[in-house]
């Protein structure tokens, strides 16, 4: 048990301490920060940590355990109709359950939320059945998403500047702490019945596609809805005078926190009931320790969630404002470039990628190495959105290279980096992102009519470079299996070893 | 098969059980003992019934690490491995290892050519054999999936202390089954248990009871004769 609460504790520590870090160096040397919002981010920063350790605690108990086993099921079904049925319905319930939506759903003035909930939604939906066909028909993954992008390319001729920014977001922040665990336990569990050398690649991608249904959806509800108001608010920074105000203003944030994400999560439980009604596949042990798994993950994801909106809204969009209206304008990249490093570990979803990888893998794809090639891409994509903060750069710019670059790659890069790459795209841009670098770029647009266009492009642009980066990796470890492979062997023989006696005495051995 | 000859068992499979966080850990140790073909298995510890692992503060992740030795430097490889992971302590993983009977010249020559200096200098001032007393048996049942809890409770209530869980599928005579372009197998779980050779036919009778061939689980239950073995105390 020791071991277990050390090793999630560490786990916890070493994803959020970072940005914790840097965000404190940078209050005390380069942007002064009213001490009230800076003690909201410390307040904020230990629940994260919470929250974070017990959510890595119950994501395997729970929503792992449910991904892989609907995943399994549906498919030994054999019944076309209900992977059908299961892939629509809980690709829709798991997004509308998604608390990185419902943040990010808050964030975009000028539609309703409950609107863009439901489109997007909509689209995983939809997209995860494709995903789910694409490997029951084998279909590549890369000719699917080459396929796709060049329709989002097309699609986004027509739709208004600033609603292609917010569909990009969508695709990305969609795919948070809830539906990644999710969809891509799934993604395994259809591998698991599988006996084809493709099982193992098509472990991933799923996650690709159902992160390409919301940019695809919510483009279509940008050529029909016309927003009437397009300016953001800002967040309001909290005022906080006295120490206690901040406990007061968390003791108000939390149970609104917790009452979201039990709304969130209430129709995985009914579908589990559903399921379990069905199949039987549980022991009465093994819903125990799922509604355990359950309860951690609930609480863990509320204290998170109330974390980052109280602590980590206000500071980021305090300090990218700050910035901005200084005369250090350009410390905006090489700054963005190291929060950008270091965020990326903090993101919960982020933890459940690394895991599957190395289980998929066998440990042969190591999840630090992983971790460091994203967190390098998303270096990257933050200096370019700091960059492109500044110069008033179109966003087309570098979202069309890059996805060119990225879908030839998949034809160059073994089949597993590149389901593994467009999934963490996904992946990587959930909470973290949406409630710290969203306000953060927020503030840096000092023109609030541009903030739809320049800031909410942010998301796009950390969706893209993992794409880059880890299909680099990919062919990098191609390279090096292909020298290990350059050996010639001999023609094979067989020795045989005396014919093992079943009475054989070990102590009547002569060796000994 | 003309040109194979027959010579006596000269390699052992060696298999360690080890935490999954140890992985690394054992890829140095086989690297500086110069040892090749070793192989990786996932694999789960099985969980005890009790409130902590309801809990989930259990760790049950587990590598299975094996690779073939020459006899001669089993038990000294044992030993060395004994150290490293301090698998004197309860708990911390197993070794055991399984007679080879057959293999690719090629393979075997690559496992004994080049080491002949190495294996001098494993076997230098550190030959005292190990006495075994007791003889160990490893007990393999091949489940239905989501058994696994139920076969450790009822060799637990026969004496058994612990097993490695391994995830795996179906493959049979009979046609596959497709679904769409894919084939479709039944998953599985293989159990290895390891245990005395005078409890084995005890064992074995109270995992057939809960889940053997007539029960859900269609369990196929067999033992095999292990040796060198380390890491855990047998109910004697």
């Amino acid at each position: 048990m020791r071991e277990k609460l050390i090793e999630t504790t560490k786990g916890a520590l070493v994803s959020v301490l970072p940005i914790s870090a840097v965000v404190y160096i940078l209050s005390v040397t380069i942007v002064p920060i009213p001490i009230g919002t800076l003690a909201l981010f410390i307040f904020g920063a230990i629940l994260l940590i919470v929250g974070m350790g017990l959510f890595i605690l119950g994501v395997d108990m729970f929503l792992v355990t449910l991904g892989e086993d609907f995943g399994a099921t549906m498919t030994k079904s054999k019944k076309a109709i209900l992977v059908v049925i299961v892939s629509l319905i809980m690709g829709f319930i798991i997004t509308v359950a998604e608390p990185a939506l419902q943040v990010q759903a808050k964030l975009v003035p000028g539609i309703p939320d409950m609107t863009l909930i439901f489109t997007v939604s909509a689209g995983v939906g939809i997209f995860l059945l494709i995903g789910v066909f694409r490997i029951l028909l084998r279909i590549p993954l890369s000719i699917l998403l080459a396929v796709m992008y060049i329709g989002v390319m097309i699609l986004s001729i027509f739709v208004p500047d600033n609603f292609a920014a917010v569909a990009f977001d969508s695709g990305g922040v969609t795919t948070g702490p809830v539906t990644v665990p999710f969809i891509m336990a799934m993604g395994l569990g259809l591998a698991s019945v599988r006996g084809d050398k493709e099982a193992r690649e098509d472990s991933f991608g799923l996650v690709a596609l159902g992160s390409i249904g919301p940019i695809i959806s919510v483009m279509i509800l940008g050529l029909f809805y016309k927003p009437d108001s397009v300016n953001p608010e800002l967040a309001v920074i909290p005022e906080v005078q006295m120490s206690q105000d901040v406990l007061i203003k968390f003791a108000a944030e939390i149970p609104s926190s917790f009452y979201n994400v039990a709304m969130a999560m209430w129709p995985i439980l009914a579908a589990l009931i559903v399921f379990q009604g069905f199949t039987k596949r549980y022991h009465k042990r093994d819903l125990v320790r799922i509604f355990i798994g359950f309860i951690y993950t609930f609480v863990g994801l509320a204290l998170f969630f109330a974390g980052v909106d109280v602590g980590f809204i206000p500071i980021g969009q305090f300090v990218g404002k700050y910035l901005a209206e200084s005369s250090m304008k350009w410390l905006l990249i090489p700054l963005g470039a190291v929060i950008g490093y270091f965020i990326v570990a903090a993101e919960p979803a982020v933890h459940v990628l690394k895991k599957q990888i190395e289980e998929v893998s066998g440990g042969g794809i190591p999840g630090k190495a992983v971790l460091r090639y994203l967190s390098i891409g998303t270096a990257g994509a933050l200096a370019i959105s700091m960059l492109r903060a500044l110069t008033g750069i179109s966003l087309y710019w570098f979202l069309i290279p890059g996805y060119a670059a990225a879908i030839i790659m998949t034809f160059h890069t073994p089949k597993i980096f590149t389901g593994i790459a467009f999934d963490s795209g996904g992946v990587i841009t959930g909470p973290m992102i949406s409630t710290f670098l969203l306000p953060f770029s927020m503030g840096v647009c000092l023109d609030p009519s541009k903030i739809m266009t320049d800031a909410f492009g942010l998301v796009a642009m950390i969706a893209l470079t993992p794409l880059i980066t880890l299909q680099l990796m990919g062919m990098v470890y191609k390279k090096r299996i292909q020298e290990a492979k350059n050996i010639d062997l001999p023609q094979e023989e067989f020795v045989e070893f005396e014919e093992f006696d079943f009475d054989y005495d070990i102590k009547d051995d002569p060796r000994r | 098969m003309s040109d194979s000859q027959v010579r006596p068992p000269e390699l052992k499979l060696l298999m360690v059980v080890i935490e999954q966080s140890d992985t690394s850990k054992m890829e140095d140790f086989l690297k500086e003992k110069q040892i090749r073909f070793h192989y990786m298995i996932s694999a789960k510890g099985t969980a005890r019934g009790d409130i902590l692992s309801s809990l989930g503060l259990n760790k049950s992740e587990k590598t299975i690490c094996a690779f073939m030795t020459r006899a001669e430097t089993t038990s000294t490889l044992v030993s060395s491995l004994t150290d490293r992971f301090s698998l004197y302590k309860p708990g911390n993983g197993i070794i055991y290892s399984l007679p080879v009977s057959g293999i690719s010249a090629v393979v075997l020559e690559l496992i004994k050519g080049g080491n002949n200096e190495r294996m001098e200098s494993l076997m230098e001032g550190n030959v005292k054999e190990k006495k075994e007393e007791t003889t160990y048996s490893l007990i393999i049942s091949v489940i239905n999936q989501g058994y696994s809890e139920i076969l450790m409770d009822a060799a637990r209530f026969a004496g058994a202390r612990g097993g490695t869980v391994i995830n795996a599928r179906h493959v049979g005579i009979e046609d596959s089954v497709k679904f769409f372009g894919v084939t479709l197998q039944a998953e599985k779980e293989i159990v290895a248990i390891v245990t005395s050779t005078e409890h084995k036919t005890e064992l074995m009778k109270a995992i057939s009871q809960e889940c053997g061939l007539n029960t859900d689980a269609h369990g196929i239950i067999i033992s095999v004769p292990v040796e060198n073995c380390a890491g855990f105390e047998i109910p004697k």
